[in-house]
């Protein structure tokens, strides 16, 4: 690099940094070498110096973050914070440094592959290059024969790493165009606990808070979350927080220590499962001292119980069975019925069951009833993939609304995501088997009868797919056991994430994944490749424009900065292309289906999209954004307002109560403002010409200009409620405190298997590793799965550093290198190991069972045995 | 605000492939000084300014590799309770150089 050059590029990184610093982040746009915000019209702003930036969003975690693309010469040389983006505001993790590193392994697919031996299948050979047209008319050949027979034969399994336009346009694929619920993301294996409980307790999905509440909270509470290696920009506002005023505290709950507990002033490890007894003494606390809110119980609750005694979702007849069909009932209580349930949570009880110190029990429950303190509570994975994740959502939020901390500045509780676009994908625009977009349902009459508006169906069209599709474990377990003949994924690497691997990868069930044929979307060969009978090379992040929307409900737009390698395509374009030609021939009433779905972007003169890939992910977007912008509509405006009166009740006297949707409560804006704003968040206002974001769900305690959700409560709400809230999204506007009791795991530790095993993530490796691990930096980091242990078990076995153990569980084994460092320190008994290094393959030993609610694997929780090698 | 060096002095690293980073250093209080003079001592390391307990600093390495090695060095020092990437122009890495000459001709 020349001398002028260099000085200008240091110039740079110096003001950049030092605006991100000082706050100032908001006026850097303005500065050099950084790109002004974009507009609609300009793909991609030249800052003086040659390299044109593009606005993106971070490919790795959950957080969202968003970052500006420097390309020259067709590669990506520069990556910034993006400072005009609120969720990070030009702050990244330092994995930002090997984004473009990403898309540049050497092994990147760039070819269709078919296998045509399928014998070969489980190994790395098999697979032959061939054209587009072969793959795509072979795929679509075996798709459309299993509709035809038997589209119970059939399944796609997506992502929380799917695009936004790009779910939106499968959905409307799978559902109205092969009318098939038979469609699942893996957000089910990270998110679906949280989804049930906030639909539960709200009636809509997603957090009501935002990652700015990090920045005034008084404390915070993790619970089952490792932030500062699964959310480390989050982690660091936390850490700032702390530094900036030495009052606030953190407590931080799990069952292991990991690299989140440094800055915890007090934490408290739990035996696993327990924490349901704790969340449950903290309400016992509140109630039975009288140390709740009251006018805020008085104002927004109501209080449920529901089934108990739900035993364990093991077996795969559970969902049918006479339990299985009553995990979802509730029926009314009193607050004194509440309290009753609550009594046996004693200080001396909880800490006896759970393990934790009874003087720290009391000191958390002794914030919540502190009604100065905003208490941010903070979960991930140990709360969601719980065998009662459901109900551990339940406790948590009944807690914040017993002690009317929620939806306020700093306050509340948040449920946080693993993946990039969870929220904007997986759960907004609902690649779930039993959901439609924007919290839509197939098994609600009037839910089909919008989404029949939006797309401009035949009333009763979507009858068809009124019984709700088979969860993600189900469809794989049912794999296994030959029950299917077509599988699709695509943003995902299956056979490394699953839990019990060894029920489809290794045991006399493999048959039935070698005969299904399968087809994997990919950017990387993955092990979950080794077993497909088609691959579909993809284009990866800003290879194409695409949407990820965040937990804080932002939805932001990454730019196509570059063109995808080789033959490598847009995975819209794919799921055209097998549209197109699976839905030939078929006729909805009397047009043609294909177009009838897909004409808005699609020539069929042309055989190409109607024009450029802006155009076309702005086109989709606006019809997507009818389905929260009703009066876009007018068939679903009036659906909306139950103006025909076909939805509601009608009361003995005659009168009607109509049933409203409230659609308008996720409202989207146009898909410039994205652009323009660098992402917004949820529901979306126009004010005076302007779309401005909400921060705070349900919140009308100031106006829409300072984040609050004024016009929503306006719309919906009634003002002058306890804390300014009004939670008009329930048809009640009264959330659901609903009593979830502590039953145990579905196993505990025995003679022959006396460690429990969690698994989950750390700070290198991300998503099974299929990107992460073509990177040489974050890959040599963490070079392969290690099994954490405490120093005095691994004595006892005589295990050192590094030795090799075999873990052991009643679903499998895995040999793995013991590690006795402070990364992860469990306590006796427990071991950690994270997922993503398919020669070690630690799924292999995760036990098979699920929330019985949400169907969410508990991956935390595996009773194992482990022995020297 | 304390410049702990000219903002713009050439290291020893001038006229070479080099990649170059910033990055704010969050510390622990009491270990502000520490740090910095911690920094102040590593090759391709250059502390700039001192906002509160945050340092803004700039590595300079020859690879993306070499700059997230010094990035991931910045974590593990004692007292330092976060490192957060502003900003990387990596247009003199050489796997980078090598995709752009690549990328002209196609």
């Amino acid at each position: 690099m020349k001398f002028s050059r260099r000085k200008f590029v240091k110039s740079t990184a110096v003001a950049l940094a030092t605006a991100v610093a000082t706050g100032a982040a908001a006026t850097t746009s303005s500065l050099s070498g950084c790109a002004p915000k974009p507009t609609s019209e300009s793909t991609g702003t030249s800052s003086s110096d040659s390299i044109k930036t593009y606005s993106a969003v971070c490919r790795y975690c959950g957080v969202g973050c968003g970052v500006l693309v420097g390309v020259k010469d067709g590669t990506v040389v520069e990556v910034t914070g993006d400072p005009d983006n609120q969720t990070n505001k030009g702050a990244n993790c330092i994995k930002g440094m090997n984004l473009v590193k990403l898309l540049y392994g050497e092994d990147r697919l760039t070819k269709p592959l078919i296998r045509d031996d399928k014998t070969s299948k489980g190994t790395k050979n098999g697979l032959r290059e061939a054209t587009w047209e072969e793959a795509l008319d072979l795929v679509a050949e075996k798709l459309k024969a299993t509709w035809k027979t038997d589209k119970s034969r059939l399944a796609f399994w997506g992502s929380g790493q799917q695009p936004i336009i790009e779910g939106y346009a499968l959905v409307k694929f799978w559902k109205a165009g092969l009318l098939s619920n038979n469609i699942d993301p893996n957000a089910r294996l990270c998110m679906a606990s949280a989804v049930v409980a906030l639909m539960n307790t709200f009636q809509t999905d997603e957090p009501a808070n935002c990652y700015a509440d990090i920045d005034s909270a008084d404390v915070f509470v993790t619970w089952g979350a490792n932030m500062a290696e699964a959310h480390p920009v989050l982690y660091s506002r936390l850490v700032a927080r702390m530094q900036d005023n030495s009052s606030v505290k953190h407590y931080d709950l799990g069952t292991i220590t990991t690299k989140t507990s440094k800055s915890a002033n007090k934490v408290l490890i739990f035996k696993p499962g327990t924490d349901l007894a704790i969340a449950n003494y903290i309400a016992n606390y509140l109630v039975s001292n009288n140390l709740y809110d009251a006018d805020f119980v008085k104002d927004h609750l109501q209080f449920k119980a529901g089934q108990e005694n739900l035993s364990d979702a093991l077996e795969d007849g559970y969902d049918a069975s006479d339990i299985g069909q009553k995990v979802n009932d509730v029926h009314g209580i009193t607050f004194d019925e509440y309290a009753a349930m609550l009594a046996p949570y004693t200080l001396e009880y909880v800490a006896q069951l759970s393990g934790v110190e009874a003087s720290d029990l009391e000191e958390l429950a002794k914030l919540f009833a502190d009604p100065k303190l905003r208490i941010l509570s903070l979960w991930t994975m140990g709360v969601n993939q719980h065998n009662r994740g459901t109900w551990m959502n339940h406790n948590i939020y009944n807690i914040h609304l017993l002690s009317g901390k929620h939806a306020m500045p700093g306050c509340g509780a948040f449920s946080l995501t693993g993946q990039p676009t969870a929220c904007g994908t997986a759960r907004e625009v609902g690649t779930f088997s039993h959901r439609l977009p924007a919290d839509l349902v197939v098994n609600n009459a009037q839910h089909r009868r919008y989404s029949e508006a939006v797309w401009d169906l035949p009333e009763g069209y979507l009858d068809g797919i009124e019984k709700p599709g088979p969860h993600t474990v189900k469809i794989f377990r049912d794999m296994s056991s030959g029950k299917y003949d077509f599988f699709w994924s695509a943003y995902n690497n299956w056979a490394v994430s699953m839990p019990n691997l060894t029920r489809f990868l290794g045991k006399g069930d493999k048959k039935g994944l070698l005969d299904t044929f399968v087809v994997v979307n990919e950017v990387y060969p993955t092990l979950s490749c080794d077993y497909a009978d088609v691959v579909f090379p993809v284009s990866l992040w800003v290879e194409r424009e695409g949407q990820f929307g965040n937990a804080e409900r932002r939805t932001a737009i990454f730019e196509k900065a570059i063109d995808p390698p080789g033959d490598a395509m847009w995975d819209l374009w794919v799921f055209v292309q097998i549209a197109k030609r699976v839905l030939a021939g078929e006729k909805i009433s009397d047009d043609d289906a294909f177009t009838k779905l897909f004409g808005l972007i699609w020539d069929n003169a042309k055989d190409d999209f109607i024009g450029e890939q802006r155009e076309v992910c702005k086109t989709l977007w606006e019809e997507y954004r009818t389905f929260s912008n009703p009066d876009l509509n007018n068939r679903a405006n009036s659906i909306n307002k139950d103006a025909e009166e076909k939805f509601g009740t009608r009361a003995d006297d005659g009168t009607y109560t109509p049933s409203k949707l409230k659609m308008e409560a996720k409202q989207l804006a146009p898909y410039d403002e994205y652009l323009l704003n660098h992402g917004l968040s949820w529901p979306c206002r126009e004010v005076n010409g302007r779309w401005l974001g909400t921060s705070w769900r349900f919140n009308n305690g100031g106006s829409q200009e300072d984040g609050y959700d004024q016009l929503g409560v306006q719309m919906y709400g009634k003002a002058g409620l306890a804390g300014n809230i009004s939670f008009y999204k329930s048809a009640t506007s009264k959330p659901s405190v609903v009593f979830r009791p502590y039953e145990p795991p579905a196993f505990e530790p025995n003679e022959e298997y006396p460690f429990w095993f969690v698994t989950g993530r750390l700070l290198e490796q991300w998503h099974t590793g299929s990107m992460t691990r073509r990177i040489p930096e974050l890959n040599d980091a963490l070079p392969e799965a290690l099994l954490y242990m405490n120093p005095n078990d691994a004595a006892a076995l005589n295990l050192s550093e590094g030795d090799m153990a075999k873990v052991s569980s009643a679903y499998g084994s895995v040999d793995i290198k013991v590690s006795v460092t402070s990364r992860v320190q469990p306590p006796a008994g427990r071991v950690f190991a994270a997922f993503f290094a398919e020669e070690t393959l630690i799924n292999l030993v995760c036990e098979d069972v699920y929330c019985p609610l949400s169907k969410e694997p508990d991956y935390k929780k595996t009773i194992v045995k482990i022995e020297k090698r | 605000m304390n410049a702990s060096r000219d903002l713009l002095e050439p290291t020893s690293l001038a006229e070479e492939s080099v990649v170059i980073s910033s990055v704010l250093v969050e510390t622990k209080a009491a270990s502000l000084k520490d740090v910095t003079t911690y920094l102040a001592q590593m090759p391709g390391v250059q502390v700039h300014s001192t906002h509160g307990t945050c340092l803004v600093v700039t590595i300079e390495a020859p690879t993306i590799d070499a700059s997230y090695a010094i990035a991931t060095e910045l974590t593990a020092i004692d007292g330092v309770l976060n490192v957060q990437l502003v900003y990387a122009n990596f247009e003199d890495d050489p796997g980078i150089k090598a995709r752009m000459r690549a990328d002209a001709k196609n």
